[in-house]
């Protein structure tokens, strides 16, 4: 899997990471840290776990179905919030916390706070002709993790709450 | 030429894709990935055109015959090129072999 549109970027100055500190909700804030945990656990299992053992935590498997769900106004600020503080603190991990494991840990988020949400693996030909893959993650119209650039990969695969699953599959059953 | 697993009995079975493979087309070519095995798979314009006449599932035989139909070459040759794709298809999981 390659670098899909994620920068490694060197750490901001104290003075910088005040700025960013003061620009954070107070949820951002108590995400931070706990957030930077769960990717190092993200990264060990990507590594550890074949895919489909994997795949037993990302939720149900919808394939390429997707259904936006209506999601209440905190829900939207809640699941925006998540997808701010993993993106944040996943561009300074000392390892490399990419989209895959950015999704993993902002669907844990999502499920903690009940939001539902469709988790999605794609890939794409690049400019070089290379197979490149990504993964992101949506909650109702929210783009909560990997959502730059994801239009461009065709979707392959993927995994949505239990309760999003349901209305995916009751949707189907009515047609 | 190492056929990889095809004997001269199997040329006659037929070949049809994994159901559970979902592949989709990119500018003529297929992208697709496999959850059970965690891996993305990508076929160039030819490779896309195999895989879209394997709709239905046939054998190597036909598929080579319908090839040469659309392409440029000889049925030997065609059955030549044919054969050592479709055994790798076979490896990876992208194609299943029906009796």
């Amino acid at each position: 899997m390659s670098l899909a549109g994620l920068l490694q970027r060197p750490g901001p100055t104290l003075r910088g990471w005040r700025q960013v500190w003061r620009s954070l909700s107070g949820v951002e804030r108590g995400l931070l840290l706990p957030s930077w945990c769960l990717l190092g656990l993200a990264r060990l299992l990507i590594l550890v776990l074949e895919f489909p053992q994997l795949t037993r935590l990302l939720g149900t498997e919808i394939k390429t179905g997707d259904f936006c769900v209506l999601l209440a106004p905190q829900q939207l600020n809640r699941a925006t919030a998540i997808g701010r503080a993993v993106e944040l603190i996943a561009r300074h991990t000392p390892w490399a916390s990419l989209c895959q494991a950015q999704a993993l840990v902002a669907r844990f988020w999502l499920a903690c706070f009940g939001i539902p949400y469709r988790l999605y693996y794609g890939a794409r030909r690049n400019e070089l002709g290379q197979l490149e893959a990504h993964a992101w993650l949506v909650a109702g119209p929210v783009f909560v993790t990997g959502g730059n650039g994801s239009e461009r990969f065709a979707v392959l695969a993927g995994f949505a709450s239990r309760r999003q699953a349901q209305v995916l599959f009751e949707r189907h059953a009515q047609h | 030429m190492n056929l990889a697993g095809m004997n001269v009995s199997s040329k006659r079975s037929l070949i049809a894709r994994d159901p559970d493979l979902i592949a989709a087309a990119v500018d003529g070519e297929m992208v697709m990935m496999s959850v059970k095995r965690g891996e993305y798979y990508g076929l160039n314009e030819v490779g896309a055109r195999i895989w879209a006449l394997l709709e239905q599932p046939l054998s190597t035989i036909e598929l080579s015959e319908r090839l040469c139909a659309e392409y440029e070459i000889s049925p030997a040759q065609c059955q030549a090129d044919v054969e050592p794709f479709i055994a790798e298809l076979l490896s990876r999981g992208i194609l299943r072999q029906q009796t």
